[in-house]
């Protein structure tokens, strides 16, 4: 067993390596505004496209979303204005919640009744977020950027997961709203019965979430799932698919904001859905040899240097 | 009601499947039980809603991928001439959106439509089919709840419609 376990690190040590080296190697070559040219209009698609496969690897090894690896790096390190990788980083985020939120809702793994009161303060926090977004100055969203990625980071080191967490008792709205439901464990076949609490708290948590995720163009798996899991007591597989599922409202509203402001630029946002995509597919097939705890750790220090790079972007630096 | 009599119930897969094979006539034998049994194996699925959900949510987004996969091509070989041409987009990506607009003449809203016979502007019909998922997922729950005289989950769908329609109608405009 330990076999494929060390040879499916030596690619992944090369993917890690290869994004640390190119991605900042292509963005030196850009520091000069570029000069359009008859024939090098593809480069930055391509390279984009590359570097989004890797990021759908890393995004599924990890754990963590596309949408947050994919703006601080894209923005961090291409010659993109933050408005665009806003835009593509929301319909990255917003295509891998459709992808996978068919699955995750016919296996009762995402809960509808769960999601749609969740959805609804989401989304609309969402579109209010995206809204400043565009109006705030960009140094100022790239430090904030900075800051919420240095925060992400913090939340993925500190925060703890508990896979089914003790509800006492129901509360009262989320027994009026009828949130609650019956899932098969995959792993040991046992049905488990579960319920949330402190769901007035929770829903106040995902007025910030929506905020954030529209601003930022961010998914927010990073924080829905600690406040699914931590804060409402929902079992971990119901919090990690309804998060993903969540994804598909709460981005949807802020990437209407976007679209419709001018935000999307197809040769930015289909290499990087379909990179992210095809990356994801990747991911999955190498998640079934090995899980190499390093890659999490991996991931934590790419986006703190992206955090830096966006703060110091945003210093004029 | 129902769901008072299932909240205690935490039943192991294989555990079940051993006393269905026990020659020992159990509590589970008897028919309120076994009825019991199979409330709890139906209520594993998922509900109706969210199946039909599920159904339209992949059909609708697999449609807007393939639309995006269809119409890229279009655009990048030249099949149809772009708005914007291809060689210059990198001039107008390091701008921000506001700027972008008015260098390249691009409109905001739905001002795109009128643009589809550009190859750059055709992407907009996939791209705007996967914003539209949610809303068009959320048109197909609504009679359901309706029939089922869910009246809270009615409402939260309505409402969730006119945010998604609101942030889609092109209302919201913002500039730096």
């Amino acid at each position: 067993m330990r076999r494929p376990l060390k040879s499916a690190r030596e690619p992944l040590r090369g993917l890690l390596l290869g994004l640390c080296l190119v991605v900042p190697a292509y963005a030196a070559g850009q520091a000069v505004p570029p000069t359009p040219g008859p024939t090098a209009w593809w480069i930055t698609p391509l390279v984009l496209f590359v570097v989004t496969l890797g990021i759908g690897i890393l995004a599924v090894m990890s754990g963590v979303g596309g949408g947050v690896l994919f703006v601080p790096i894209v923005s961090g390190f291409f010659p993109i204005h933050l408005d665009f990788v806003r835009g593509a980083g929301l319909f990255v985020a917003l295509c891998g919640a459709l992808a996978a939120g068919p699955g995750l809702l016919r296996a009762n793994l995402a809960s509808l009744r769960l999601a749609l009161p969740i959805g609804l303060i989401a989304s609309l926090c969402a579109i209010a977020g995206a809204m400043m977004g565009l109006a705030l100055p960009t140094s100022v969203l790239q430090i904030c950027l900075g800051a919420t990625i240095l925060g992400i980071c913090l939340v993925m080191l500190l925060a703890r997961k508990s896979e089914v967490p003790v509800v006492p008792r129901a509360d009262w709205l989320s027994t009026a709203l009828g949130i609650y439901g019956l899932y098969r464990e995959p792993s040991s076949g046992k049905i488990v019965n579960w319920k949330i609490h402190r769901a007035p708290l929770g829903l106040c948590l995902f007025v910030v979430i929506g905020i954030l995720a529209g601003m930022f163009g961010l998914g927010a798996g990073w924080a829905n799932v600690p406040a699914l899991n931590l804060v409402m007591g929902a079992p971990l597989k119901i919090s990690v698919g309804t998060s993903k599922f969540l994804l598909s409202i709460t981005d949807t509203s802020a990437a209407w904001v976007y679209l419709n402001n001018g935000c999307v630029i197809p040769l930015i946002v289909v290499p990087s859905v379909v990179g992210v995509m095809f990356g994801s597919l990747v991911g999955v097939r190498i998640l079934k040899v090995a899980k190499p705890a390093f890659v999490r750790w991996a991931v934590i220090g790419v986006l703190a240097f992206a955090a830096l790079r966006a703060i110091s972007k945003g210093l004029g630096y | 009601m129902r769901f008072l009599r299932l909240q205690s119930a935490v039943i192991s897969g294989p555990d079940l499947e051993k006393t269905r094979e026990s020659p020992v006539p159990l509590a589970r034998d008897k028919p309120e039980v076994a009825a019991m049994t199979e409330e709890i194996e139906g209520s594993v699925q998922a509900a109706a809603e969210q199946s039909r959900y599920a159904a339209v949510m992949e059909k609708a987004a697999h449609f807007g991928l393939l639309l995006l996969l269809i119409t890229f091509p279009v655009y990048v070989f030249g099949l149809l001439e772009p708005h914007t041409p291809l060689n210059q987009v990198s001039r107008y990506w390091a701008l921000d959106a506001a700027e972008y607009c008015a260098q390249a003449q691009v409109g905001t809203g739905w001002s795109w439509v009128s643009m589809l016979g550009k190859g750059d502007f055709l992407n907009y019909l996939g791209i705007t089919l996967l914003a539209s998922v949610t809303a068009i997922c959320y048109l197909a729950i609504l009679p359901q709840l309706f029939r089922r005289k869910d009246l809270i989950y009615t409402v939260l769908a309505v409402l969730q419609l006119a945010i998604l329609i609101l942030a889609a109608s092109g209302l919201l405009t913002v500039g730096h």
